[in-house]
């Protein structure tokens, strides 16, 4: 049972929620100045407290390139995380929702993953392992500058908040460029999570603040609520008007969506997302009732190409096979 | 440091230069910044950032990565000790920073301090820290707290002559001092 397993406040409109903190020992240079001996140090000192704190370890340098990618497509790990070529681990807890990553570009990245808006619950959770950690280490701090990171720009809390929404409404009456120019200005960063640049595949979007300094970390989260608070009363308000006055075409669309989800034979990865969106969509709407909101969050997931390639009795060698094995596992999931 | 121009001055400007992967760096007085300004062998400070919004790079998976830092001139403070370019700890270079927009240690923000002043205040305005602290650093803070108010107790009991007090406190100044 992983954290997209399970059932989020206000699903309707947010994925999830996710808390990350960068730290870095003050007795060590910072990661670009390190070395492989150093790096193994940093990985044993820190390890050994995650280790007895119910942290099990994933050596990134040792495990398999569809391992990697597979705790990066469920956001244990960042992108970036598989390209350090320094030793690098990945610590997990046991209800995987706590990841920690020992040398990226900071010695530690430590985050909080939940289901849902659970901004509160998400920063109780990394702070549990941010406290851990400061009471067995000198973390690098200035007074003025805060906590002391590789990169300037993460200066101060070190705090990155971020949200995934689904906002189909949004997108679809076409406010999302306004909105994202908007949010910029009041130090909301708006990105499409999947895709490149602006695109939002599956309209499905990442909010997080873009302020690390000069502001405590209660003061962030309650900024980044207040905003998307007021996104998910828009983006339901919207859909409550798309349906009233587009109900049949709102309907069967999301139910053809349902009827190829169930039956196609093979999916690709784009296809799937957009279709499952659509399902999201009708289930949300209450259009459709037999597929549960936090089935299509687990199979958004287990559909990724790695997490597909680790699952398969036969791993799959090319597209073609893995569009396949998910249309399988989707077909499997909505008609069980 | 003397001005590596005229060689007669004190330097008070550090400049800085990275274009297309070219790096330049000076410590001139302000006489020679002026003149190589004038005569456009420096980019003159007023045009400096005008096409830069932010000197770092945006985000990328919610953290922004390191960039190139376009060129800068920043002031050196009178008497601030001078770290002839190098961080003492990690041998780290001002070139290396812009070069790649990444400190080398936490010493690196002590050291290159005047350097870094202009681009933190670009990425993070004139904002100081408000957020949570280290365990080490509030138990130092803690410890500086305690002290100011029993340096205050010590001489309130002085005045009001009860010199057995002041005696205790004195005592217990003296051990938290020598710890």
């Amino acid at each position: 049972m992983s954290w997209y397993h399970i059932p989020g406040h206000h699903q309707d409109t947010v994925v999830s929620t996710r808390i990350r903190f960068a730290r870095n020992l003050a007795s060590l240079p910072f990661v670009s100045r390190m070395d492989a001996a150093i790096a193994n140090e940093l990985i044993r000192r820190v390890g050994e407290i995650l280790a007895g704190n119910g942290f099990e370890k994933i050596d990134f340098l040792e495990a398999s390139r569809a391992a990697a990618h597979s705790l990066v497509e469920k956001h244990y790990a960042s992108p970036a995380f598989i390209k350090v070529s320094l030793p690098h681990a990945l610590y997990l807890n046991e209800p995987c929702n706590l990841s920690v990553m020992l040398c990226e570009e900071d010695h530690i990245r430590l985050q909080c993953i939940l289901p849902g808006l659970a901004l509160y619950d998400a920063y109780e959770g990394a702070c549990k392992i941010e406290q851990l950690l400061d009471q067995h280490f000198d973390m690098a701090f200035d007074s003025r500058l805060g906590y002391l990171t590789h990169c300037p720009t993460n200066l101060g809390t070190a705090m990155r908040a971020s949200v995934m929404l689904f906002l189909p409404a949004l997108s679809h009456a076409g406010y999302m460029e306004h909105l994202t120019a908007q949010l910029g200005q009041i130090g909301v960063a708006v990105r499409g999570s999947f895709g490149e640049g602006t695109r939002a595949v599956g309209y499905l979007y990442q909010f997080s603040n873009r302020t690390t300094l000069g502001v405590d970390e209660r003061e962030i989260l309650d900024e980044l609520n207040e905003v998307i608070s007021q996104i998910i009363h828009t983006e339901r308000e919207l859909r409550a008007s798309f349906n009233e006055r587009e109900r049949e075409a709102m309907a069967d669309r999301v139910c053809r969506a349902e009827g190829i989800l169930k039956y196609a034979r093979s999916l690709s990865t784009e296809e799937f997302l957009s279709l499952s969106s659509d399902v999201r969509l009708g289930a949300a709407m209450g259009i459709i009732g037999d597929v549960k909101i936090e089935h299509l969050t687990a199979l958004l997931i287990e559909t990724m190409p790695a997490t597909l390639t680790l699952t398969a009795s036969t791993p799959p060698t090319d597209d073609r096979q893995r569009d396949i094995l998910r249309a399988n596992a989707v077909r499997e999931r909505l008609t069980s | 440091m003397l001005c590596e121009k005229c060689k007669k001055k004190k330097a008070t400007f550090f400049y800085n230069e990275n274009i297309n992967g070219k790096i330049r760096s000076f410590h001139l007085c302000a006489e020679c910044t002026s003149a190589m300004q004038a005569s456009g062998e420096l980019e003159d400070l007023s045009t400096a950032f005008s096409h830069f919004r932010s000197p770092f790079a945006v985000f990328e998976d919610g953290y922004a990565t390191g960039t190139q830092l376009p060129f800068r001139v920043s002031q050196v403070a009178e008497g601030q000790a001078e770290h002839q370019g190098v961080c003492p700890l990690c041998g780290t270079t001002v070139t290396d920073i812009v070069a790649t927009g990444l400190m080398g240690c936490a010493q690196c923000y002590d050291t290159f301090s005047q350097e870094l002043a202009p681009a933190i205040r670009a990425a993070h305005g004139t904002a100081s820290h408000t957020g949570k602290i280290p365990r080490t650093h509030r138990l130092l803070a803690e410890r500086r707290q305690r002290l100011s108010l029993l340096k205050k107790q010590l001489a309130e009991a002085v005045s009001r002559e009860s010199f057995e007090e002041a005696a205790v406190l004195r005592d217990e100044i003296r051990a938290m001092e020598q710890h």
